[in-house]
């Protein structure tokens, strides 16, 4: 058992629903602006279009 | 020399293959473009930029040539970009590359050049190759012969960087231009620009070079040696990565004990428990393994012996329909299927290209090695030997999968016969280890980046739909919790209360959101040897296949009080719902044939999308490598059921 003071575990309820929609709108944003392959290490500057 | 204007300055390395452009490229621009000792890998123009001092410099990297005349599509890119007709003005300066191995070749595309009348310096690279052939370039001479700046580099080297910057600085347009046919020309210069050291030596390093490759190019000896290098690269990478994997396992552990120490049982410690901890560390454990296969590519790739093998398989592919260009795009794609969907680019008929693009994911890339890693070592625990070989069985199978789908598709949709493949071998050479570990750490970096970006924010998701909606526990577990209110000691109530827990965690993971997902799923990917669990796992790693590994802690986490210690340890104790284990031989076996073949890679498909121009060959390239995955994966899983594996 920890000694920490957390809030009720409806508050952390809320809390990690938030968390976790935050990440599913980040991914989303991360996949629609990425423009070169996530894969590869390749670094492409954008002016290439992501071709390389 | 260079003129300042309000655009920067365009710089653009032109050369024959393999000449150091790309690695002199990187070196100047602090890029990590993929470059090994085999010619033909840069596919398109790169841009990058160069700050030497207080000038900024755009830097152009064209695919070697080996003429601007050429029916080639590199050498009409070249051409084009050289002209201005790519909608871009014309280069301020021109770094022609010349190999000092074989300055005479080399200079006809200088000669060529001239034409173009942009300022030029020549950039020397390949004066260790001269050096072991028993000559050497006298630069003044040849600076006083071309009209124009000669240095001398290794591009390897950082030292480099002051006289590529000063000879661009005096670069100039030749004051003397080669005649029409520069064949006698270049022979010419060459010959006075050379300084031959040791007459014998080249005659020497030839025989030499001869006599290995003819044992290496053998149909036989050629293809042992290549399955004994390969089987001893996974060997070294299982044997050497497992101490490092198991620190790195341990450090998540004890991470995941303190925080549970610190933090009272409930949604945010399970958040950063399970999804956080568990979900990312299961998948930075690979790291070793992967910066160990890419050190050592690279140290093999250096050398020259795999444009050897090159050759060898361009016997072997051929029959299949592939055209021998396709070898690089196939070899890179040991990496990442994306660059070398790209570079089949440079394959010039349309049927050989799309055939090569088709095919091509079904190479192992890193991103499958997590997969590969935590099923091999279910299937051949603390057996290094056979761990070493079933990895090399993976990437054989994926090769065999291609070469065949390629006879499929050449036999019915693309007919027609492929080019045959005309390829330079490169001289053997030492490889650098600075190199090899730069490879290295670049790869394990950019794994490390994706674990801690998208690989934790769908673990973070992961975790909130296997956690909820909250399930009311069963009347088992009820009457679980009942009895342990009458148990007469400490050590039956600690035993029942462990047993009431365990089942209400999986209650709880069944009845989640991802439960639900898996349990709907179940059926399909039951033949392979998926249950629910590693239907979710499955499901949510179509995106990235890598997601696999993490998607499954988190799951299996979440319904956990096992205490296991480590990702793997907690995948080898898990259990299905009937009791019997998660993952047994035939259902690791399955699985593993699933991941070789299965198209699990969302980027993937845009990039054949947008290389095919439509749609319909992203889709074909899906569906067809998931019922062959799927096909393959249960015929796997059924034939080991047969064979007595469990």
């Amino acid at each position: 058992m920890g000694n920490s003071q957390l809030p009720t575990d409806e508050t952390q309820f809320w809390i990690v629903s938030g968390i976790a929609a935050l990440a599913v709108l980040l991914l989303i944003s991360r996949l629609l602006r990425k423009k070169s392959c996530g894969g590869c290490s390749s670094k492409v500057l954008p002016k290439d279009g992501g071709k390389h | 020399m260079i003129s300042t204007s309000v655009t920067p300055p365009r710089a653009v390395l032109l050369g024959q293959p393999n000449t150091g452009k790309t690695t002199l490229f990187n070196r100047l621009c602090g890029l990590r473009s993929h470059v090994a000792n085999y010619p033909g890998i840069t596919a398109d123009a790169r841009i990058g930029r160069w700050q030497p001092g207080d000038t900024t410099i755009e830097l152009v990297d064209l695919p070697g040539v080996y003429s601007l005349d050429l029916d080639l599509p590199e050498s009409t890119l070249c051409r084009r970009f050289l002209n201005g007709k790519l909608g871009e003005a014309k280069p301020d300066v021109l770094l022609i590359f010349l190999d000092a191995s074989k300055l005479a070749r080399t200079l006809r595309l200088y000669a060529q050049a001239t034409r173009l009348e942009i300022p030029i310096c020549c950039v020397l690279t390949m004066a260790d190759s001269a050096l072991q052939q028993g000559s050497s370039i006298d630069i003044e001479v040849l600076e006083e012969l071309l009209g124009v700046p000669v240095v001398s580099i290794d591009g390897r080297r950082r030292s480099s960087l002051g006289p590529v910057s000063l000879a661009v600085e005096s670069a100039t347009v030749p004051s003397r231009t080669p005649p029409d046919d520069p064949r006698d020309w270049s022979r010419a210069t060459a010959d006075s620009a050379v300084i031959v050291t040791d007459p014998e030596a080249r005659a020497t390093v030839t025989r030499r070079t001869d006599r290995i490759d003819q044992f290496v190019t053998h149909p036989l000896w050629g293809t042992l040696t290549f399955l004994t290098v390969m089987s001893a690269l996974f060997l070294t990478i299982f044997w050497l990565a497992s101490w490092p994997m198991d620190w790195i396992d341990a450090l998540f552990s004890v991470a995941s004990s303190v925080i549970e120490g610190a933090l009272d049982a409930g949604p945010l410690r399970s958040l950063i428990t399970d999804g956080v901890v568990g979900g990312v560390g299961s998948t930075v454990v690979f790291v070793p393994q992967i910066a160990l296969l890419f050190f050592l590519l690279s140290l093999l790739e250096e050398t020259g012996y795999l444009a050897r093998a090159a050759l060898l398989a361009d016997r072997f592919m051929r029959p299949f329909g592939l055209p021998g260009h396709a070898f690089v795009p196939l070899l890179s794609s040991h990496a990442c299927a994306i660059p070398a969907i790209l570079c089949s680019r440079l394959i010039p008929d349309r049927q050989d290209r799309l055939a090569t693009i088709l095919v091509a994911p079904f190479l192992s890339c890193s991103a499958r090695l997590p997969v590969y890693v935590l099923l091999i070592s279910l299937l051949f625990a603390g057996q290094p030997l056979l761990a070493g070989l079933a990895f090399t069985g993976c990437y054989l199978l994926g090769a065999i999968a291609a070469l065949l789908s390629s006879l499929l598709v050449r036999k019915t949709i693309l007919r027609g016969p492929s080019r045959p493949f005309v390829m330079e071998l490169p001289p053997y050479q030492r490889p650098s280890i600075g190199h090899a570990l730069e490879v290295a750490g670049e790869r394990s970096w950019t794994f490390l980046r994706k674990a801690g970006t998208v690989i934790l924010l769908i673990c973070i998701a992961l975790w909130w739909l296997s956690s909820y909606p909250i399930n009311a526990p069963s009347a088992e577990v009820q009457s679980l919790r009942n009895q342990v209110a009458a148990a007469s000691t400490v050590d039956e109530k600690t035993a029942i209360e462990k047993r009431a827990n365990r089942l209400q965690a999986r209650e709880q993971v069944a009845a989640s959101f991802c439960g639900r997902a898996g349990h709907w799923a179940e059926p399909i990917l039951e033949p392979v040897g998926a249950d629910w669990q590693l239907s979710v796992a499955i499901l949510s790693s179509f995106a990235a296949r890598e997601v696999f590994v993490s998607s499954l802690n988190v799951v299996l986490g979440a319904g956990d009080d096992s205490g296991a210690v480590g990702s793997i340890a907690r995948v080898r104790n898990s259990v299905r719902d009937d009791g019997s284990a998660l993952l047994t031989p035939s259902s690791a076996g399955g699985l593993l044939v699933f991941y070789v073949l299965a198209m699990q890679c969302l980027p993937t498909l845009a990039v054949t999308r947008r290389e095919t121009g439509g749609l319909r060959w992203a889709l074909l390239q899906l569906g067809y490598m998931t019922a062959l995955a799927w096909a393959l994966g249960a015929a796997t899983r059924t034939l080991l059921i047969a064979l007595g594996w469990p």
